[in-house]
């Protein structure tokens, strides 16, 4: 196929994407939300919320040389840099992770994630990949007073607020799956995990905050 | 419990993210052309399998996702040191465990380790 056809039907795509994404798209959680939501506590008594970040655009952006060039073309876009080690760096909808010393994970609002993407990929100046993976992750936030102890019961990473603090990024296993998780807050937690082991994480997670009477709800997508 | 030290992302983590790939710092031939099928069958599969001091790739598998070189000992598990690959690392004669190092149910933090082994 030669480029311009390419274009063409990209184009096609994102224009789907930014016109149909609320009516069209339907998260890898989708099959579960009555389900959930008919057995959603509104009690009181609830110290963990558990929630879908539904639909949310994910670029993976890789360089190694060429990490100051994208860094200052994503500030550009996005006003934000690129992270260090186990960080993150967050604007609005806008939040980049660090991954691994050449790899970082960004969020944005999923009618953004083509724009991005094609804008970082002719824009840098230098050696770099920039992929939209945003059908192959869903993003779940564990919030309340118990949260860390809903994780810590979950993943075998040291959770406790002085190894974890807000803003900080790891890659790990939770319920023997690996996931991406950050530190929003001192009782809030953002999961990133594969979309097929999303609905096998979310049933776990359900199950360790049975006991702190575990607030569930799947928005409509 | 059991906690490796990676190099790339700093700070020691649980050995369920972790996958060791055998024996490190074998350079590949730079003439394969020139060597004989017993060299490379000898390069490709034969391996030690030492008792002792020892030197092993592992991967951060569930984690960066980068290979690293690890230098422990199999009859204690103790690992003396962790570093990156392409570096190399001189241990010597009678080697302790380093700050990038472990040994079996140590606390997080390596400044548990002299703790654990004055103990």
């Amino acid at each position: 196929m030669s480029n311009s056809n390419n274009t063409v039907i990209m184009n096609l795509v994102a224009n789907a994407t930014a016109t149909n994404a609320c009516n069209a798209a339907h998260t890898p959680m989708e099959h579960m939300r009555d389900a959930v939501n008919a057995q959603a506590k509104k009690g009181a008594g609830s110290s963990v919320a558990l929630t879908e970040q539904a639909l949310c655009g994910l670029v993976v952006l890789r360089a190694n040389d060429a990490k100051d060039a994208l860094s200052k073309v994503l500030n550009k876009a996005a006003n934000i840099h690129l992270p260090d080690r186990l960080q993150s760096a967050e604007n609005g909808d806008y939040c980049a992770r660090w991954m691994t010393p050449d790899e970082w994970l960004l969020s944005c609002p999923i009618n953004q994630a083509f724009e991005l993407e094609t804008s970082l990929r002719s824009e840098v100046d230098g050696h770099i990949a920039v992929v939209n993976v945003s059908g192959g992750f869903s993003v779940f936030k564990l919030s309340g007073a118990d949260a860390r102890n809903v994780l810590r019961k979950s993943s075998v990473y040291d959770v406790n607020p002085e190894n974890f603090p807000e803003g900080k990024v790891v890659n790990t296993l939770l319920a023997k799956s690996q996931v991406t998780l950050r530190a929003l807050a001192d009782d809030a937690f953002e999961i990133i995990v594969r979309r097929s082991f999303a609905d096998y994480v979310w049933l776990w997670l359900q199950r360790a905050g049975s006991e702190y009477d575990i607030q569930l709800s799947l928005l409509d997508s | 419990m059991f906690l490796i030290h990676c190099p790339y992302c700093g700070e020691h983590r649980e050995e369920e993210e972790f996958h060791a790939t055998g024996q490190a710092h074998l350079p590949r031939p730079l003439d394969p052309d020139s060597m004989t099928d017993e060299e490379w069958g000898h390069w490709l599969y034969y391996r030690k399998n030492t008792r002792g001091v020892h030197r092993e790739m592992w991967v951060h598998a569930a984690g960066c996702r980068k290979f690293f070189n690890v230098a422990r000992n199999t009859q204690t598990y103790e690992i003396y040191a962790t570093y990156k690959s392409g570096e190399t690392l001189d241990l010597p004669e009678n080697p302790t465990v380093t700050e990038t190092g472990s040994i079996l149910n140590m606390a997080h933090g390596a400044s548990d380790i002299t703790k654990e082994q004055s103990s």
